[in-house]
């Protein structure tokens, strides 16, 4: 007989007293916050709010300010999450004077919001202010998944006005053999699904996304989740990323378009075909500084499609960073705040000094 | 009381999880454990009420997402229900763990390959989808008479069920007049007509797409079977925890839904799925804003009318003032770059003089005006 009914009473037991405490700690858990560093209102624009973080007091500041261009999906807040998980205070660390957009919730209102308006329009004009502020040719730019699509966009539209750029978890050539979203979209009738419902919800992003591993991300989780709420530190991470996941925006229907169309059906971007306002984006006509990163257990945006970008691009400064993790470890986990935040301000500073 | 296409959906939604719960259940006759015994089931229990947020109930396709975890923890209650079932089983009978629980798979297995197995239905992932779709149809419910645009006294939706299994969908032929409409109303007419045509497409395509899942649960017992297997190596090893043996199934389930969903037939399957259901949708919306004009509130198609026209005049502005920013930079420049070289090269007399030019100008220019 090899039934071991003590152990299995034992674990039992376990479950059931985390279980206890858990659901303790969850009433008791209060408000949930999220975004942690002080930051002031810079500018505003329709739905957008551009933000400036304040910078440590203590620290040499790098003369070149950063401006983060995050998704149109879910919030900039990832990168900021919580104090000891913060790539922005990893970044204001490393001296970097930083700058965030937050686009907010587009409604039926921006429904007609094209790619051409996110990248000539808003972020163009949150570079101006900045650049004005200052009294600066260029600045950097980081920008995060589809924000480090749109960023290459218009570091090859603007290449006058940027200095640096970073690219992380950025897909690329959004046509790599692993890429599962492109997979999902590819008999898709995008035109006739935006004409029909205008912008695409959140809660449908997130179908999309929960769908890649659905057996992981609404059963598993919750499961695994038992054995972490009973610490209130481990809960309040939990629930900080849980509210993340689920505070997700619209995405305006025209951009939704062009970017599903072009870039994930059609793979515009590298082979050169992509217009945005009229104009042609060369990749390789970018001859700035470049520093790419990617997660190796991506699977939203796999190695592959972020990696493609050295192929592509004109600079003889390209450098590369692999993180060992996935598309939100990258931002959130302890081994990242060691590795990220410190290695992109080094790359920074180093292109400044000279 | 009248068919509502909508409670009707939700009904066999309900219908077949309990069906498929029923499933597992009855593999295990007599040896489920009270479920106070059980702390899985208790969490489960508290997550799925918890996960039911009937306060938010006002986004079909959000409420379709939050469906979606709820029965997945129901799926994971009953699974590990009947692991700590079989286990204890083993236990009172004195027979290897293993067996009991191979015994237990195989007759899972067999169960769900019967053609009347819920299938991937019980499950279906393109719930969110179909839900959206179903709160849609409560515009066709005859008994919401202030808001329906349904022209007939019964709800011809009400039997499109897109959740059909694999005996199919229902045949609808018959059920809604063929030929074409005369009078003040035939071009209404015809647009019900093509709904019905839609809504044909769209069951076919969403049962197609079921159907990508027919060995679903039986190829996922199969790699749960091969796991445990690896895992415990030696048949008389101690037996792993229950929670081991859900961590299995886990990854046991991924593995065979990532076989499946990366394969080009089910993609096509799901891209058909999902168009046929937009363009379901997308002529619904036009009976819908025919609705709407009739009650005198703006149309979607009003209303994105209008969000088009703003948008292009936004970005009008946002060239306007573009040129004018490089105006006033230009102007800046030049106003700079003069009055630098009329500091470096004037006297304080020629000073006077050409301030005094410039007012001449000035005043000209006023009149000129």
């Amino acid at each position: 007989m090899t039934v071991q009914m003590d152990k299995m009473t034992q674990e039992a037991m376990d479950f059931t007293r985390n279980l206890g405490i858990s659901i303790q700690n969850m009433r008791e858990a209060g408000e949930i916050d999220a975004g942690v560093t002080p930051k002031t209102v810079i500018y505003e624009e329709d739905k957008l709010k551009l933000y400036r973080y304040q910078p440590l007091a203590d620290i040499v500041q790098n003369k070149i300010p950063t401006l983060i261009v995050y998704a149109l999906v879910n919030r900039h807040y990832m990168t900021d999450i919580q104090e000891d998980r913060s790539t922005v205070q990893g970044l204001l660390e490393t001296g970097q004077d930083l700058y965030v957009i937050d686009w907010g919730f587009p409604d039926r209102s921006d429904r007609f919001l094209t790619m051409d308006d996110y990248i000539n329009g808003y972020i163009d004009q949150c570079v101006e202010v900045i650049r004005r502020r200052h009294k600066l040719q260029k600045i950097n730019i980081l920008g995060i998944c589809q924000g480090g699509t749109f960023s290459l966009c218009y570091t090859t539209l603007h290449a006058d006005k940027v200095q640096n750029l970073i690219t992380m978890v950025t897909p690329v050539d959004f046509h790599t053999e692993d890429n599962h979203l492109t997979k999902s979209a590819k008999y898709l009738d995008i035109d006739l699904l935006v004409d029909t419902i205008g912008n695409v919800t959140g809660d449908m992003m997130n179908a999309s996304f929960l769908a890649m591993q659905p057996f992981r991300l609404m059963g598993q989780k919750y499961v695994d989740a038992v054995d972490i709420l009973q610490d209130k530190n481990k809960m309040k991470n939990f629930l900080r990323m849980e509210k993340w996941i689920f505070d997700s925006p619209d995405q305006a229907g025209e951009t939704f378009r062009q970017f599903l169309k072009d870039c994930y059906q059609n793979n515009a971007l590298v082979k050169g075909e992509l217009k945005i306002g009229g104009q042609l984006i060369d990749l390789g006509t970018l001859t700035l500084p470049i520093l790419n990163i990617y997660g190796e257990k991506d699977h939203l945006v796999p190695p592959s499609a972020s990696k493609a970008l050295k192929d592509h691009v004109g600079t003889r400064d390209y450098s590369e960073i692999s993180f060992n993790g996935g598309h939100i470890g990258i931002y959130v986990s302890g081994g990242a705040k060691k590795q990220i935040p410190p290695a992109i301000g080094a790359w920074l500073n180093e292109r400044t000094a000279s | 009381m009248t068919a509502n296409a909508f409670s009707d959906g939700l009904a066999s939604i309900v219908q077949w999880q309990n069906q498929y719960l029923e499933n597992m259940k009855s593999l295990f006759p007599g040896a489920t454990p009270p479920r106070a015994s059980n702390p899985w089931s208790a969490m489960f229990d508290g997550f799925s009420s918890g996960t039911n947020q009937q306060g938010v109930a006002n986004n079909p396709f959000g409420d379709g997402l939050q469906n979606q975890i709820a029965l997945m923890m129901k799926m994971t209650r009953n699974f590990t229900d009947n692991i700590e079932s079989a286990l204890t089983a083993a236990q009172q009978s004195g027979e290897q763990w293993q067996s009991t629980i191979s015994k237990s798979l195989d007759e899972m297995q067999a169960n769900f390959s019967s053609p009347q197995a819920p299938g991937f239905s019980s499950m279906n992932f393109s719930g969110p989808w179909n839900e959206s779709w179903m709160a849609w149809q409560q515009l066709f419910n005859p008994s919401s008479a202030h808001t329906s645009v349904n022209p007939w006294p019964v709800n011809p939706w009400a039997e499109m069920n897109p959740m059909s299994s694999s005996s199919g969908f229902p045949n609808l032929t018959g059920k809604w007049p063929t030929m074409p409409g005369l009078g003040p109303d035939r071009e209404k007419f015809e647009k019900f007509q093509r709904l019905q045509s839609l809504g044909h497409d769209y069951m076919t395509a969403s049962f197609e797409f079921n159907e990508q899942y027919r060995n679903f649960w039986p190829h996922i017992i199969e790699r749960l079977k091969s796991r445990i297997q690896d895992t415990t190596q030696s048949s008389d090893g101690p037996a792993p925890s229950a929670r081991t043996l859900y961590n299995l199934w886990i990854d046991a389930a991924e593995e065979e839904y990532a076989t499946i969903t990366g394969q080009d037939s089910y993609q096509q399957a799901y891209g058909r799925m999902i168009n046929a259901m937009m363009a379901l949708r997308q002529a619904s919306t036009v009976l819908q804003d025919d609705l709407l004009k009739a009650m005198n509130i703006p149309s979607m198609r009003e209303l994105d009318t209008l969000s088009e026209r703003l948008q292009r005049t936004r970005r009008e502005n946002r060239g306007l003032r573009a040129e004018l920013q490089a105006l006033r930079d230009e102007i800046s420049a030049i106003n700079q770059a003069v009055s630098s070289r009329q500091d470096s090269s004037t006297t304080p007399r020629q000073k006077t003089s050409a301030r005094k030019k410039t007012t001449r100008t000035k005043a000209a220019a006023t009149k000129s005006v």
